[in-house]
């Protein structure tokens, strides 16, 4: 796995320093925020694993209920007129489907809508293959995955300020995965704590300082 | 032609409707930092069906009831969610 290490002024600077010396695309990299002040930033940017399913490269070994779930959803993209490549993600769990190609925007939709409605149907056509609770991810140009980087990198900025002023501070408005990806990310935090408020679909995160043997 | 007021209340009914699915793919999506009962789904979709807008458009108000009675089944979220979506495009192609 390659990675390389960017410094600039801005987030952006930094993580352009280190795309181009990677020569890769924002698309394709993980991005590690190692140093923020307000002079300098440094991230370590690390370029994630690629799937070739067009090049008849299949992952191996198969799983039965992701390729039966790849399949149904190439199925209804052609039904849909949509010319795009679907793969299985290597290694995801829980099964997560990859869809690319090209102009793919309108099937992520507003605030990821379609894709969102065409994750629910996914798992409706291959829910009788599922075992209890388990779930298929679909991903259209890796949005959702880009989403949770940059809502990790949202909630890191976030805890280092409640970390410096003391406050909490409340962010936009998430969907429930999104929200997940916070909590997650913060959990290992012994100086800040994360929680929710509001109802859907303007429930939000509240990033405040945890309190001396509290949880 | 459509009026200001009939646009105002499609949107209305489309917000309500978007709340409901939202409320569905919080339990499906697992955010695990709220406890959403089947009751305050079916909640949400009786909202829905209170607006006069429901009726406006095809097939609106059965893809709604489908819905409610999906909960009440107990079915899977993914699968309340897809009538919703399907409500909620009736909605948008109907008036």
């Amino acid at each position: 796995m390659r990675s390389a290490e960017g410094r600039g002024r801005t987030l952006d600077e930094a993580v352009d320093a280190a795309l181009i010396e990677l020569q890769e695309s924002r698309r394709h990299v993980d991005v590690k925020i190692l140093i923020e002040t307000p002079e300098e930033t440094v991230v370590e940017v690390t370029v994630m694993d690629q799937t070739a399913p067009s090049m008849g490269v299949a992952p191996a070994p198969v799983n039965g209920k992701a390729e039966l779930a790849r399949n149904l959803v190439e199925g209804l993209l052609k039904h849909m007129g949509v010319r795009a490549q679907v793969s299985v993600r290597p290694g995801a769990d829980p099964i997560t489907l990859d869809i690319s190609g090209r102009d793919l925007g309108g099937l992520i939709g507003w605030r990821g809508e379609t894709l969102r409605a065409l994750q629910s149907v996914t798992n409706v056509m291959v829910g009788k293959h599922l075992a209890e609770g388990e779930r298929v991810i679909v991903d259209v140009e890796r949005y959702r995955q880009r989403r949770e980087h940059t809502v990790r990198e949202i909630a890191m900025r976030a805890a280092r300020q409640v970390k410096m002023t003391g406050d909490a501070i409340t962010l936009d408005a998430m969907q429930p995965f999104e929200r997940r990806a916070i909590h997650l990310a913060l959990e290992g935090d012994p100086d800040v704590t994360s929680s929710s408020i509001g109802e859907e679909p303007e429930r939000r995160v509240v990033v405040g300082p945890r309190k001396p043997g509290g949880e | 032609m459509e009026s200001n007021g009939g646009s105002t209340s499609r949107r209305a009914a489309a917000e309500r409707i978007r709340r409901a699915i939202a409320l569905i793919n919080a339990v499906a999506d697992e955010a695990g930092d709220e406890e959403i009962t089947p009751t305050e789904i079916a909640e949400a979709i009786r909202d829905c069906l209170e607006l006069s807008e429901v009726d406006r458009a095809p097939n609106v108000r059965r893809y709604l009831g489908e819905a409610l009675d999906a909960v009440s089944d107990g079915m899977p979220a993914d699968f309340v969610a897809m009538i919703l979506y399907a409500a909620l495009g009736a909605l948008r192609e109907g008036v």
